[in-house]
Protein backbone atom coordinates (compact mmCIF):
# COMPACT_ATOMS: atom_id res chain seq x y z
CA UNK A 1 0.00 0.00 0.00
CA UNK A 2 1.66 3.33 -0.87
CA UNK A 3 1.98 6.07 1.30
CA UNK A 4 -1.43 7.69 0.76
CA UNK A 5 -3.77 5.10 -0.25
CA UNK A 6 -6.00 6.33 -3.27
CA UNK A 7 -9.78 7.00 -1.30
CA UNK A 8 -12.43 4.46 -2.40
CA UNK A 9 -14.22 5.56 -5.49
CA UNK A 10 -17.80 5.79 -4.85
CA UNK A 11 -19.48 2.67 -6.09
CA UNK A 12 -23.40 3.58 -6.21
CA UNK A 13 -24.98 3.22 -3.32
CA UNK A 14 -27.41 0.31 -2.99
CA UNK A 15 -30.97 1.47 -1.91
CA UNK A 16 -30.96 1.83 1.68
CA UNK A 17 -32.90 -1.36 3.22
CA UNK A 18 -32.63 -1.44 6.82
CA UNK A 19 -32.64 -4.87 8.60
CA UNK A 20 -35.20 -7.71 7.09
CA UNK A 21 -38.72 -8.00 9.47
CA UNK A 22 -37.23 -11.54 10.31
CA UNK A 23 -34.02 -9.58 11.58
CA UNK A 24 -35.92 -7.21 13.10
CA UNK A 25 -37.64 -9.99 14.92
CA UNK A 26 -34.24 -11.86 15.60
CA UNK A 27 -33.08 -8.62 17.39
CA UNK A 28 -35.96 -7.76 18.83
CA UNK A 29 -36.09 -11.62 20.79
CA UNK A 30 -32.18 -10.58 21.90
CA UNK A 31 -32.58 -7.35 22.86
CA UNK A 32 -35.55 -8.92 25.41
CA UNK A 33 -32.97 -11.93 26.27
CA UNK A 34 -30.15 -9.23 26.99
CA UNK A 35 -32.08 -7.10 29.29
CA UNK A 36 -33.28 -10.14 31.40
CA UNK A 37 -29.78 -11.09 31.57
CA UNK A 38 -29.03 -7.43 32.68
CA UNK A 39 -31.07 -7.53 35.63
CA UNK A 40 -29.41 -10.10 37.59
CA UNK A 41 -25.90 -9.23 35.80
CA UNK A 42 -22.53 -8.74 38.49
CA UNK A 43 -20.34 -5.74 37.86
CA UNK A 44 -18.02 -7.61 35.71
CA UNK A 45 -20.51 -9.14 33.32
CA UNK A 46 -22.48 -5.99 32.78
CA UNK A 47 -20.54 -3.49 30.23
CA UNK A 48 -20.43 -6.42 27.99
CA UNK A 49 -24.20 -6.82 28.09
CA UNK A 50 -24.74 -3.29 27.80
CA UNK A 51 -22.34 -3.27 24.45
CA UNK A 52 -24.30 -6.17 23.21
CA UNK A 53 -27.68 -4.32 23.56
CA UNK A 54 -25.98 -1.59 22.66
CA UNK A 55 -24.88 -3.28 19.30
CA UNK A 56 -28.70 -4.52 18.77
CA UNK A 57 -30.12 -1.43 19.02
CA UNK A 58 -28.06 0.53 16.94
CA UNK A 59 -28.51 -2.41 14.23
CA UNK A 60 -32.77 -2.15 14.68
CA UNK A 61 -31.94 1.41 13.89
CA UNK A 62 -32.99 3.02 17.44
CA UNK A 63 -30.19 5.39 18.08
CA UNK A 64 -31.03 6.80 20.89
CA UNK A 65 -30.91 4.00 23.04
CA UNK A 66 -28.04 2.59 21.42
CA UNK A 67 -26.59 5.55 22.72
CA UNK A 68 -27.73 5.09 26.09
CA UNK A 69 -26.80 1.43 26.53
CA UNK A 70 -22.99 2.50 25.48
CA UNK A 71 -22.73 5.42 27.37
CA UNK A 72 -24.00 3.65 30.10
CA UNK A 73 -21.41 1.17 29.80
CA UNK A 74 -18.59 3.19 29.41
CA UNK A 75 -19.79 4.76 32.61
CA UNK A 76 -18.73 1.46 34.13
CA UNK A 77 -15.43 0.27 32.15
CA UNK A 78 -13.74 3.69 30.72
CA UNK A 79 -11.65 1.55 28.01
CA UNK A 80 -11.61 1.77 24.46
CA UNK A 81 -13.33 -0.61 22.96
CA UNK A 82 -16.90 -1.39 21.50
CA UNK A 83 -18.72 1.05 23.73
CA UNK A 84 -16.11 3.74 22.70
CA UNK A 85 -15.77 3.17 19.01
CA UNK A 86 -19.67 3.09 18.32
CA UNK A 87 -20.54 5.65 21.06
CA UNK A 88 -17.82 8.29 18.09
CA UNK A 89 -19.73 6.64 14.82
CA UNK A 90 -22.92 7.48 16.46
CA UNK A 91 -22.62 10.82 17.37
CA UNK A 92 -21.16 12.22 14.41
CA UNK A 93 -24.27 10.51 12.83
CA UNK A 94 -26.16 12.77 15.18
CA UNK A 95 -24.22 15.36 14.50
CA UNK A 96 -24.69 15.12 10.75
CA UNK A 97 -28.55 14.69 10.82
CA UNK A 98 -29.06 17.59 13.08
CA UNK A 99 -26.93 20.18 10.92
CA UNK A 100 -29.18 18.87 7.75
CA UNK A 101 -32.46 19.38 9.49
CA UNK A 102 -30.76 22.61 10.63
CA UNK A 103 -31.60 21.63 14.27
CA UNK A 104 -29.36 24.28 16.24
CA UNK A 105 -29.65 22.49 19.90
CA UNK A 106 -29.28 19.36 18.62
CA UNK A 107 -26.14 20.36 16.75
CA UNK A 108 -24.49 22.00 19.94
CA UNK A 109 -25.40 18.84 22.09
CA UNK A 110 -23.98 16.31 19.88
CA UNK A 111 -21.04 18.56 19.10
CA UNK A 112 -20.66 19.11 23.06
CA UNK A 113 -20.83 15.38 23.03
CA UNK A 114 -18.07 14.66 21.34
CA UNK A 115 -16.25 17.08 23.08
CA UNK A 116 -16.71 15.50 25.86
CA UNK A 117 -15.70 11.88 23.97
CA UNK A 118 -11.93 13.59 23.16
CA UNK A 119 -11.51 14.56 26.87
CA UNK A 120 -12.29 10.69 27.88
CA UNK A 121 -10.10 9.43 25.04
CA UNK A 122 -7.15 11.30 27.15
CA UNK A 123 -8.08 10.33 30.52
CA UNK A 124 -8.77 6.74 29.26
CA UNK A 125 -4.65 6.68 27.60
CA UNK A 126 -3.71 8.46 30.62
CA UNK A 127 -5.36 6.08 33.28
CA UNK A 128 -4.04 2.53 30.96
CA UNK A 129 0.04 4.02 30.96
CA UNK B 1 -18.14 63.26 16.80
CA UNK B 2 -16.42 63.53 19.94
CA UNK B 3 -18.78 60.46 21.37
CA UNK B 4 -17.69 58.14 18.49
CA UNK B 5 -13.98 59.23 18.77
CA UNK B 6 -14.24 58.24 22.45
CA UNK B 7 -15.35 55.11 21.71
CA UNK B 8 -13.22 54.07 19.07
CA UNK B 9 -9.89 55.77 20.87
CA UNK B 10 -11.18 53.67 24.71
CA UNK B 11 -13.09 50.85 23.96
CA UNK B 12 -12.43 49.69 20.29
CA UNK B 13 -8.52 49.29 20.87
CA UNK B 14 -9.23 47.09 24.34
CA UNK B 15 -8.65 43.50 23.03
CA UNK B 16 -10.61 42.10 25.40
CA UNK B 17 -13.95 44.05 24.11
CA UNK B 18 -12.62 43.19 20.61
CA UNK B 19 -13.06 39.29 21.50
CA UNK B 20 -16.02 39.53 24.06
CA UNK B 21 -17.90 41.41 20.95
CA UNK B 22 -16.77 38.41 19.29
CA UNK B 23 -18.24 36.58 21.81
CA UNK B 24 -21.45 38.67 21.32
CA UNK B 25 -21.88 38.32 18.21
CA UNK B 26 -21.90 34.31 17.99
CA UNK B 27 -24.27 34.45 20.87
CA UNK B 28 -26.46 36.64 19.17
CA UNK B 29 -26.72 34.17 16.12
CA UNK B 30 -26.95 31.24 17.84
CA UNK B 31 -30.34 32.98 19.05
CA UNK B 32 -29.68 32.59 22.88
CA UNK B 33 -31.68 34.29 25.38
CA UNK B 34 -30.69 37.92 27.10
CA UNK B 35 -28.88 36.15 30.26
CA UNK B 36 -27.30 33.82 28.79
CA UNK B 37 -26.20 36.25 25.99
CA UNK B 38 -24.63 38.72 29.10
CA UNK B 39 -23.08 35.91 31.14
CA UNK B 40 -21.57 34.50 27.99
CA UNK B 41 -20.01 37.85 26.98
CA UNK B 42 -18.90 38.89 30.62
CA UNK B 43 -17.23 34.95 30.86
CA UNK B 44 -14.79 36.37 27.57
CA UNK B 45 -13.91 39.55 28.68
CA UNK B 46 -13.24 37.76 32.32
CA UNK B 47 -11.14 35.07 30.16
CA UNK B 48 -9.22 37.62 28.27
CA UNK B 49 -8.13 38.97 31.43
CA UNK B 50 -7.28 35.89 33.11
CA UNK B 51 -4.86 34.79 30.21
CA UNK B 52 -3.30 38.47 30.52
CA UNK B 53 -2.25 38.04 33.77
CA UNK B 54 -1.27 34.33 33.12
CA UNK B 55 0.89 35.96 30.52
CA UNK B 56 2.47 38.42 32.86
CA UNK B 57 3.72 35.47 35.41
CA UNK B 58 5.13 33.67 32.68
CA UNK B 59 7.17 36.89 30.80
CA UNK B 60 8.30 37.51 34.85
CA UNK B 61 10.03 33.86 35.22
CA UNK B 62 11.13 33.41 31.45
CA UNK B 63 13.27 37.15 31.83
CA UNK B 64 14.88 35.61 34.53
CA UNK B 65 15.65 32.14 32.97
CA UNK B 66 16.95 34.24 29.64
CA UNK B 67 19.38 35.76 32.05
CA UNK B 68 20.15 32.40 34.01
CA UNK B 69 20.94 30.70 31.30
CA UNK B 70 22.69 32.63 28.89
CA UNK B 71 25.23 33.01 32.27
CA UNK B 72 25.14 29.28 32.47
CA UNK B 73 25.95 28.53 29.02
CA UNK B 74 26.66 31.22 26.71
CA UNK B 75 23.71 30.46 24.61
CA UNK B 76 19.95 31.74 24.31
CA UNK B 77 17.48 29.38 25.62
CA UNK B 78 14.27 28.93 24.46
CA UNK B 79 11.37 27.53 25.91
CA UNK B 80 8.56 26.45 23.31
CA UNK B 81 5.26 27.72 24.32
CA UNK B 82 2.83 28.66 22.11
CA UNK B 83 0.04 29.63 24.92
CA UNK B 84 2.56 32.00 25.97
CA UNK B 85 3.37 33.43 22.54
CA UNK B 86 -0.40 34.43 22.54
CA UNK B 87 -0.33 35.45 26.10
CA UNK B 88 2.45 37.64 25.02
CA UNK B 89 1.15 38.92 22.04
CA UNK B 90 -2.00 39.79 23.28
CA UNK B 91 -0.73 41.40 26.45
CA UNK B 92 2.66 43.16 25.62
CA UNK B 93 2.23 43.77 21.49
CA UNK B 94 -1.28 44.41 21.89
CA UNK B 95 -2.19 42.36 18.98
CA UNK B 96 -5.46 41.06 21.39
CA UNK B 97 -7.63 42.71 18.82
CA UNK B 98 -6.35 41.37 15.73
CA UNK B 99 -5.81 37.79 17.19
CA UNK B 100 -9.54 37.67 18.18
CA UNK B 101 -10.99 39.38 14.63
CA UNK B 102 -8.51 36.79 12.59
CA UNK B 103 -10.02 33.92 14.89
CA UNK B 104 -13.37 34.53 13.79
CA UNK B 105 -12.28 35.41 9.96
CA UNK B 106 -10.55 32.13 10.51
CA UNK B 107 -13.97 30.08 10.95
CA UNK B 108 -15.44 32.23 8.08
CA UNK B 109 -13.08 31.29 5.59
CA UNK B 110 -12.96 27.49 6.42
CA UNK B 111 -16.86 28.17 5.73
CA UNK B 112 -15.93 29.64 2.37
CA UNK B 113 -13.84 26.81 1.62
CA UNK B 114 -15.33 24.00 2.81
CA UNK B 115 -18.55 25.08 0.84
CA UNK B 116 -17.36 26.13 -2.44
CA UNK B 117 -14.23 23.25 -2.76
CA UNK B 118 -14.48 19.68 -2.49
CA UNK B 119 -12.19 19.96 0.73
CA UNK B 120 -15.56 19.60 2.81
CA UNK B 121 -13.78 19.81 6.22
CA UNK B 122 -14.85 22.21 9.27
CA UNK B 123 -12.07 22.31 11.62
CA UNK B 124 -13.65 22.28 15.45
CA UNK B 125 -10.54 22.69 17.51
CA UNK B 126 -11.21 25.84 19.12
CA UNK B 127 -7.30 26.31 20.70
CA UNK B 128 -5.85 25.08 17.43
CA UNK B 129 -7.52 27.73 15.65
CA UNK B 130 -6.44 30.68 18.53
CA UNK B 131 -2.98 29.47 18.13
CA UNK B 132 -3.11 30.10 14.14
CA UNK B 133 -4.63 32.91 14.44
CA UNK B 134 -1.65 34.55 16.65
CA UNK B 135 1.38 32.87 14.90
CA UNK B 136 -0.04 34.73 11.76
CA UNK B 137 -0.94 38.01 13.09
CA UNK B 138 2.12 38.42 14.84
CA UNK B 139 4.22 37.58 11.41
CA UNK B 140 1.68 39.43 9.30
CA UNK B 141 2.33 42.74 11.41
CA UNK B 142 6.23 42.21 11.71
CA UNK B 143 5.93 41.67 7.60
CA UNK B 144 4.93 45.15 7.48
CA UNK B 145 1.09 44.77 6.62
CA UNK B 146 -1.30 47.38 7.69
CA UNK B 147 -3.57 46.08 10.83
CA UNK B 148 -6.50 45.89 8.59
CA UNK B 149 -5.00 43.52 5.65
CA UNK B 150 -2.83 41.57 8.92
CA UNK B 151 -6.92 40.93 9.74
CA UNK B 152 -7.32 39.95 6.04
CA UNK B 153 -4.67 38.06 5.11
CA UNK B 154 -4.41 35.90 8.12
CA UNK B 155 -7.77 34.91 8.08
CA UNK B 156 -7.29 33.26 4.34
CA UNK B 157 -4.14 31.96 5.14
CA UNK B 158 -5.23 30.21 8.69
CA UNK B 159 -8.31 29.37 6.64
CA UNK B 160 -6.86 27.77 3.90
CA UNK B 161 -4.55 25.89 6.80
CA UNK B 162 -7.91 24.83 8.29
CA UNK B 163 -9.03 23.36 5.28
CA UNK B 164 -5.61 21.92 3.52
CA UNK B 165 -4.57 20.47 6.48
CA UNK B 166 -7.23 17.85 7.50
CA UNK B 167 -7.35 16.97 3.49
CA UNK B 168 -3.67 16.31 3.50
CA UNK B 169 -3.09 14.08 6.62
CA UNK B 170 -7.39 12.39 5.39
CA UNK B 171 -5.78 9.56 3.33
CA UNK B 172 -3.62 7.97 6.30
CA UNK B 173 -7.00 9.25 8.61
CA UNK B 174 -8.37 7.02 6.67
CA UNK B 175 -6.24 3.83 7.46
CA UNK B 176 -6.16 4.75 11.04
CA UNK B 177 -9.55 4.73 11.35
CA UNK B 178 -11.42 2.16 8.73
CA UNK B 179 -13.68 5.25 8.15
CA UNK B 180 -14.00 8.42 6.17
CA UNK B 181 -16.30 9.85 8.39
CA UNK B 182 -14.06 11.75 11.04
CA UNK B 183 -10.73 13.87 9.94
CA UNK B 184 -8.34 15.66 11.88
CA UNK B 185 -8.44 19.27 13.30
CA UNK B 186 -4.93 19.09 14.82
CA UNK B 187 -2.46 22.18 13.60
CA UNK B 188 1.10 19.79 13.63
CA UNK B 189 -0.08 17.84 10.17
CA UNK B 190 3.29 18.82 8.70
CA UNK B 191 4.76 16.86 11.36
CA UNK B 192 2.53 13.95 11.34
CA UNK B 193 3.12 13.81 7.35
CA UNK B 194 7.05 14.49 8.11
CA UNK B 195 6.80 11.23 10.33
CA UNK B 196 4.86 9.21 7.86
CA UNK B 197 7.11 10.28 4.46
CA UNK B 198 10.07 8.59 6.79
CA UNK B 199 8.08 5.58 8.37
CA UNK B 200 7.42 4.56 4.63
CA UNK B 201 11.12 5.25 3.62
CA UNK B 202 11.64 2.55 6.22
CA UNK B 203 8.84 0.16 6.39
CA UNK B 204 9.76 -3.62 5.83
CA UNK B 205 9.39 -3.32 2.10
CA UNK B 206 9.33 -7.49 1.51
CA UNK B 207 5.94 -7.37 3.59
CA UNK B 208 4.84 -4.80 1.39
CA UNK B 209 5.53 -6.08 -2.04
CA UNK B 210 3.82 -9.64 -0.37
CA UNK B 211 1.10 -7.36 0.77
CA UNK B 212 0.84 -8.29 3.87
CA UNK B 213 0.32 -5.37 6.61
CA UNK B 214 3.23 -4.42 8.72
CA UNK B 215 3.91 -4.80 11.98
CA UNK B 216 2.28 -2.80 14.53
CA UNK B 217 3.30 -2.06 17.99
CA UNK B 218 -1.09 -2.62 18.90
CA UNK B 219 0.39 -6.13 18.98
CA UNK B 220 2.34 -6.00 21.85
CA UNK B 221 1.83 -4.97 25.51
CA UNK B 222 3.47 -2.20 27.05
CA UNK B 223 4.62 -1.61 30.66
CA UNK B 224 2.43 0.92 32.79
CA UNK B 225 5.73 3.53 33.36
CA UNK B 226 4.37 6.56 32.44
CA UNK B 227 1.83 7.40 35.36
CA UNK B 228 3.02 11.02 35.70
CA UNK B 229 1.44 11.94 32.40
CA UNK B 230 -1.43 11.52 34.00
CA UNK B 231 -1.18 15.16 34.45
CA UNK B 232 -0.74 18.30 32.46
CA UNK B 233 1.24 20.19 34.76
CA UNK B 234 3.14 17.35 36.39
CA UNK B 235 4.33 16.74 32.53
CA UNK B 236 5.97 20.12 32.64
CA UNK B 237 7.38 20.02 36.00
CA UNK B 238 9.01 17.10 35.19
CA UNK B 239 11.07 19.44 32.32
CA UNK B 240 10.72 22.70 33.97
CA UNK B 241 11.78 22.04 37.57
CA UNK B 242 15.30 20.09 36.80
CA UNK B 243 16.09 22.91 34.02
CA UNK B 244 15.46 26.27 35.71
CA UNK B 245 17.79 24.38 39.15
CA UNK B 246 20.68 23.25 36.74
CA UNK B 247 20.80 26.30 35.27
CA UNK B 248 21.19 27.99 38.62
CA UNK B 249 23.58 25.68 39.68
CA UNK B 250 25.72 26.09 36.66
CA UNK B 251 25.57 30.50 36.52
CA UNK B 252 25.78 30.45 40.19
CA UNK B 253 24.45 32.83 42.81
CA UNK B 254 26.34 35.87 41.27
CA UNK B 255 24.98 35.89 37.97
CA UNK B 256 21.40 36.64 38.99
CA UNK B 257 21.33 38.61 42.39
CA UNK B 258 19.42 41.51 40.45
CA UNK B 259 16.94 38.83 40.54
CA UNK B 260 17.19 37.13 43.73
CA UNK B 261 17.56 39.47 46.27
CA UNK B 262 18.74 37.58 49.60
CA UNK B 263 16.76 34.16 48.79
CA UNK B 264 19.06 31.46 47.76
CA UNK B 265 19.91 31.46 44.18
CA UNK B 266 18.81 27.61 43.97
CA UNK B 267 15.39 28.05 45.83
CA UNK B 268 14.74 31.23 44.02
CA UNK B 269 14.94 28.97 40.75
CA UNK B 270 13.07 26.28 41.95
CA UNK B 271 10.21 28.57 42.78
CA UNK B 272 11.04 30.37 39.61
CA UNK B 273 9.96 27.61 37.56
CA UNK B 274 6.82 26.63 39.57
CA UNK B 275 6.07 29.89 38.76
CA UNK B 276 6.26 29.34 35.26
CA UNK B 277 3.96 26.07 35.59
CA UNK B 278 1.60 28.91 37.55
CA UNK B 279 1.61 30.89 34.46
CA UNK B 280 0.65 28.23 32.63
CA UNK B 281 -2.15 27.25 34.27
CA UNK B 282 -3.68 30.28 34.78
CA UNK B 283 -3.30 31.27 31.15
CA UNK B 284 -4.90 28.07 30.24
CA UNK B 285 -8.19 28.62 32.29
CA UNK B 286 -8.29 32.04 30.95
CA UNK B 287 -7.96 30.43 27.25
CA UNK B 288 -10.24 27.98 28.01
CA UNK B 289 -12.83 30.55 29.62
CA UNK B 290 -12.91 32.92 26.69
CA UNK B 291 -13.26 30.44 24.45
CA UNK B 292 -15.61 28.41 26.23
CA UNK B 293 -18.59 30.41 24.36
CA UNK B 294 -17.06 31.83 21.56
CA UNK B 295 -16.21 28.32 20.16
CA UNK B 296 -18.98 26.90 20.39
CA UNK B 297 -21.02 28.94 18.84
CA UNK B 298 -19.03 29.35 15.41
CA UNK B 299 -18.69 25.94 15.47
CA UNK B 300 -22.39 25.23 15.34
CA UNK B 301 -22.86 27.94 12.43
CA UNK B 302 -20.15 26.37 10.51
CA UNK B 303 -21.39 23.08 10.71
CA UNK B 304 -25.71 24.07 9.66
CA UNK B 305 -23.80 26.19 6.69
CA UNK B 306 -21.84 23.21 5.74
CA UNK B 307 -23.88 20.42 6.88
CA UNK B 308 -22.54 17.28 4.77
CA UNK B 309 -19.01 18.25 5.67
CA UNK B 310 -16.70 16.21 7.88
CA UNK B 311 -15.75 17.88 11.23
CA UNK B 312 -11.80 17.75 11.75
CA UNK B 313 -11.35 16.59 15.16
CA UNK B 314 -8.21 17.22 18.23
CA UNK B 315 -5.89 14.51 18.31
CA UNK B 316 -7.08 12.12 20.70
CA UNK B 317 -9.85 11.35 18.68
CA UNK B 318 -7.18 8.69 17.22
CA UNK B 319 -5.60 7.70 20.94
CA UNK B 320 -8.38 4.68 20.70
CA UNK B 321 -7.27 2.96 17.34
CA UNK B 322 -3.75 2.77 18.17
CA UNK B 323 -2.78 3.40 22.18
CA UNK B 324 0.31 2.28 22.27
CA UNK B 325 1.96 3.82 19.72
CA UNK B 326 0.77 7.08 21.13
CA UNK B 327 3.47 6.12 23.83
CA UNK B 328 5.73 5.26 21.36
CA UNK B 329 5.17 8.01 19.39
CA UNK B 330 5.44 10.22 22.87
CA UNK B 331 8.84 8.58 23.73
CA UNK B 332 10.81 8.63 20.32
CA UNK B 333 9.41 12.05 19.60
CA UNK B 334 11.21 13.18 23.18
CA UNK B 335 14.27 11.56 22.23
CA UNK B 336 14.55 13.24 18.66
CA UNK B 337 13.88 17.03 20.91
CA UNK B 338 16.71 16.13 23.48
CA UNK B 339 19.15 15.16 20.81
CA UNK B 340 18.06 18.59 19.15
CA UNK B 341 18.41 20.52 21.95
CA UNK B 342 21.94 19.31 22.21
CA UNK B 343 22.58 19.55 18.39
CA UNK B 344 20.78 22.46 17.39
CA UNK B 345 23.57 24.73 19.39
CA UNK B 346 26.29 23.10 17.37
CA UNK B 347 24.93 24.38 14.15
CA UNK B 348 24.51 28.08 15.69
CA UNK B 349 20.73 27.73 17.02
CA UNK B 350 19.59 28.30 19.89
CA UNK B 351 19.02 25.70 22.64
CA UNK B 352 15.48 24.64 22.45
CA UNK B 353 13.73 22.75 25.87
CA UNK B 354 11.76 20.11 25.14
CA UNK B 355 7.88 20.79 25.42
CA UNK B 356 6.59 17.62 27.27
CA UNK B 357 2.60 18.37 26.37
CA UNK B 358 3.76 18.78 22.92
CA UNK B 359 6.09 15.95 22.33
CA UNK B 360 2.67 14.26 24.24
CA UNK B 361 -0.11 15.11 21.95
CA UNK B 362 1.85 15.90 18.70
CA UNK B 363 4.76 13.13 19.48
CA UNK B 364 1.98 10.61 20.40
CA UNK B 365 -0.14 11.12 17.62
CA UNK B 366 2.77 10.81 14.93
CA UNK B 367 3.19 8.11 16.30
CA UNK B 368 0.28 6.41 14.99
CA UNK B 369 1.02 8.01 11.86
CA UNK B 370 4.12 6.24 12.30
CA UNK B 371 2.87 2.84 13.11
CA UNK B 372 0.13 2.78 10.89
CA UNK B 373 2.36 3.91 7.33
CA UNK B 374 5.62 2.07 8.38
CA UNK B 375 4.99 -0.55 11.40
CA UNK B 376 7.65 -0.93 14.41
CA UNK B 377 9.89 0.43 12.58
CA UNK B 378 8.43 3.46 10.91
CA UNK B 379 7.04 4.48 14.42
CA UNK B 380 10.40 4.27 16.13
CA UNK B 381 13.01 6.20 13.04
CA UNK B 382 10.07 8.61 12.31
CA UNK B 383 9.57 9.68 16.15
CA UNK B 384 13.02 9.97 16.13
CA UNK B 385 12.77 12.28 12.80
CA UNK B 386 9.77 14.17 13.85
CA UNK B 387 11.38 15.42 17.67
CA UNK B 388 14.14 17.03 15.18
CA UNK B 389 11.73 18.68 13.27
CA UNK B 390 9.64 19.73 15.46
CA UNK B 391 12.78 21.30 17.51
CA UNK B 392 14.47 22.88 14.23
CA UNK B 393 10.90 24.59 12.95
CA UNK B 394 10.64 26.61 16.58
CA UNK B 395 14.50 27.43 16.18
CA UNK B 396 14.18 29.15 12.98
CA UNK B 397 11.77 31.32 14.46
CA UNK B 398 14.15 32.39 16.96
CA UNK B 399 15.69 35.79 16.16
CA UNK B 400 12.56 37.25 14.71
CA UNK B 401 10.94 36.16 18.22
CA UNK B 402 13.43 37.73 19.87
CA UNK B 403 13.18 40.76 17.72
CA UNK B 404 9.93 41.53 17.89
CA UNK B 405 10.77 41.52 22.20
CA UNK B 406 9.39 37.88 23.27
CA UNK B 407 11.31 36.69 26.08
CA UNK B 408 13.32 33.74 24.97
CA UNK B 409 10.09 31.88 23.57
CA UNK B 410 8.89 30.56 20.50
CA UNK B 411 6.27 28.33 19.02
CA UNK B 412 5.21 24.67 18.91
CA UNK B 413 2.50 23.40 16.33
CA UNK B 414 4.42 22.67 13.40
CA UNK B 415 1.65 23.96 11.10
CA UNK B 416 1.30 27.27 12.64
CA UNK B 417 5.03 27.61 11.95
CA UNK B 418 5.22 27.04 8.66
CA UNK B 419 2.39 29.65 8.21
CA UNK B 420 4.63 32.19 10.62
CA UNK B 421 7.44 31.09 7.95
CA UNK B 422 5.35 31.93 5.01
CA UNK B 423 4.77 35.62 6.20
CA UNK B 424 8.61 35.99 7.39
CA UNK B 425 10.30 35.08 4.21
CA UNK B 426 7.70 35.44 1.51
CA UNK B 427 5.18 38.37 2.43
CA UNK B 428 7.79 40.26 4.52
CA UNK B 429 10.15 40.34 1.99
CA UNK B 430 7.63 41.24 -0.45
CA UNK B 431 6.58 44.14 1.55
CA UNK B 432 10.36 45.47 2.27
CA UNK B 433 11.12 45.18 -1.70
CA UNK B 434 7.18 47.52 -2.23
Amino acid sequence: MGLFSRKPKAEAAPAATGPTPERLAELATEIATLETELASADAESTPALLDRLGAAEQERGDLDAAIVHFEASLQQREVYGPAYHALLDLYNQQRAAAATAKDREGLDRWIAKIDDHMALSKRILRSNY
Amino acid sequence: MPVVDWIIANVLTQASIVIASVALLGLLLQRKGPGETIIGTFKTLLGFQVLAAGSSIIVGTLTYFGVVFEEAFGLTGIVPSIEAVNGFATNDLGLGGEIALTFLGIFVVNILLARITPWKYIFLTGQAILWMATMTVIFASAAGLPSWAVIVVSSIVGGIFAVAMPAIAQPIVRRITGNDSIALGHFCTVGYMVEAGVAYAVRDRKAARRGEPQSSWEELKLPRSLEFLQDTYMSLAVVMVPLFMITAVVAGPDAVTDFTGDTDFVMYAFMQSIQFIVGVYVLMAGVRLMLGEIVPAFRGISMRLVPNAKPALDAPVLFPYAPNSVIIGFVTTTVGTVIAMFGLPLLGFAVIVPGMLTNFFAGGTAGIFGNTVGGRRGAIVGGVVHGLFITLLPALLVTAFLSLGFPNLSATDSDTIVAALFFAFIVGPIMRAL
